[in-house]
């Protein structure tokens, strides 16, 4: 059931899932970057743009509608703060549409990017800086995720098995909490001995290089444009 | 590769798993519900040596990062860079803190759970209220107050004593684990 819920890579052919890992995470960043301090008129046509990327590419709306709830009540919070602050009610505006569109962004980069591919080329691109840890860092992405959807499903089935024997987290919330607490810790623990054992008994190397996606040419001109882009946001508010 | 540095990254990857489970579980308390990823965080910084702990949190809030909704209010760089992204951030030195605290303080360990508890849980608020402040466009000081810190006192002061009590059973538990292989 967690996987379901925490991934959400959908296995489409489209421009975005043909895009190197790195090519994408880079445009999301800049994305993010120039959104966030852009003027309102440049913030709402790369928002529009954004936006028509995900109906391109048929980005299930419908299914990310309810975790975004939150995401939709903060920007209703950051346009009143604006316009209450500014009493500019177009930049109060912008603030909100351009907090959605980063959200969007990254759904973009989740909906077209297997997290392992992502975290493989991440410590990849690293490695040129961190050297070995930088693998390291990607390995203990890897397993993370590999073992999200275990966690999650078993926490949530022992907090149901205790409140289906009464347990009440109202009444007695210390004991209740802790004993939870307590019980979810040391089968973590359990777990990482058996997981320790399975990867040294096969050899396990965290450090070792792990193939990752080649570069395309689409991948070239997105990565010049995202770089050109950068640039142009820092020098072109210094010239007018 | 050693045994004993496979078992630090599966520890660093089971607890960051734990955050995101934590993310998923919700106490309902008055007057807003507890979301125990910060317990774990707590847990964490009491119980782990401090590059675990902060590997662990760094390994969570690169997944947020990178999309997957392995925090409350979901994922994505909006969520980490967002108004209520400065609690995420403060994490990393809470964890720090409650380290260095308990490794101050061991021989003492449930007075020094408790301290450990208390500052992580200051420093989250440190670099967390500020941060909402200035990306809600400049909030008072007790409008900050108002809307990122009383609602969540009692569950963070749960939190604390919930801390106080596991650290003391789990922290020679896991020591034991890393040290077996020395």
């Amino acid at each position: 059931m967690a996987e379901g819920v925490i991934f959400h890579y959908r296995n489409d052919d489209n421009i975005l899932s043909r895009m190197n890992p790195n090519a994408k995470l880079l445009s999301v960043l800049v994305f993010s970057a120039i959104v966030s301090s852009a003027g309102s008129l440049l913030v709402i046509i790369l928002s529009f743009l954004a936006l028509m990327l995900a109906v391109a590419i048929r980005l299930p709306f419908a299914r990310y509608l309810k975790e975004s709830i939150f995401f939709l009540i903060l920007a209703g919070c950051m346009v009143i703060s604006a316009a209450v602050d500014t009493h500019n009610a177009v930049f109060a505006t912008s603030k909100g549409i351009g907090f959605l569109a980063m959200v969007l962004a990254s759904m973009l980069l989740t909906d077209s990017t297997m997290p392992d591919d992502l975290s493989r080329s991440l410590g990849s691109a690293f490695s040129h800086v961190l050297g070995r840890r930088a693998y390291i860092l990607a390995a203990a992405v890897e397993i993370t995720i590999s073992m999200i959807p275990i966690i999650v499903d078993s926490a949530i089935g022992m907090f149901e098995a205790r409140r289906a024997r009464g347990a009440s987290f109202a009444r007695h919330p210390v004991r209740t909490i802790s004993e939870y607490s307590v019980s979810m810790v040391s089968d973590l623990l359990n777990k990482a001995e058996v997981y320790t054992d399975a990867l040294y008994s096969r050899g396990y190397d965290a450090s070792a290089r792990r193939s990752i996606p080649g570069y395309s040419a689409l991948d070239a001109v997105v990565i010049i444009i995202d770089i050109a882009a950068i640039i142009s946001a820092i020098i072109i508010p210094r010239i007018f | 590769m050693e045994r004993k540095q496979i078992l630090k990254i599966v520890i660093v990857a089971l607890f960051a798993a734990l955050f995101t489970a934590g993310a998923y579980i919700k106490i309902p308390l008055a007057p807003v519900p507890v979301v125990l990823s910060t317990l774990f965080a707590l847990i964490a910084g009491s119980c782990l040596p401090m590059s675990l702990a902060v590997a662990s949190v760094v390994v969570y809030l690169f997944l947020g990062a990178i999309g997957l909704p392995v925090f409350t209010s979901g994922g994505g760089l909006a969520a980490l860079f967002g108004p209520t992204g400065g609690y995420l951030i403060g994490l990393i030195p809470a964890v720090i803190f409650g380290s260095l605290v308990m490794k101050a303080l061991e021989k003492h360990i449930r007075i020094a759970a408790l301290i450990s508890a208390i500052v992580a849980t200051v420093f989250i608020y440190v670099v967390g209220l500020p941060w909402l402040s200035v990306r809600m466009g400049g909030l008072s000081v007790a409008a900050t107050l108002s809307s990122g810190l009383v609602p969540f006192i009692i569950g963070d002061t749960l939190k604390i004593v919930v801390s106080t009590i596991i650290a003391p059973v789990i922290r020679p538990r896991i020591m034991e684990l890393l040290e077996r292989d020395e």
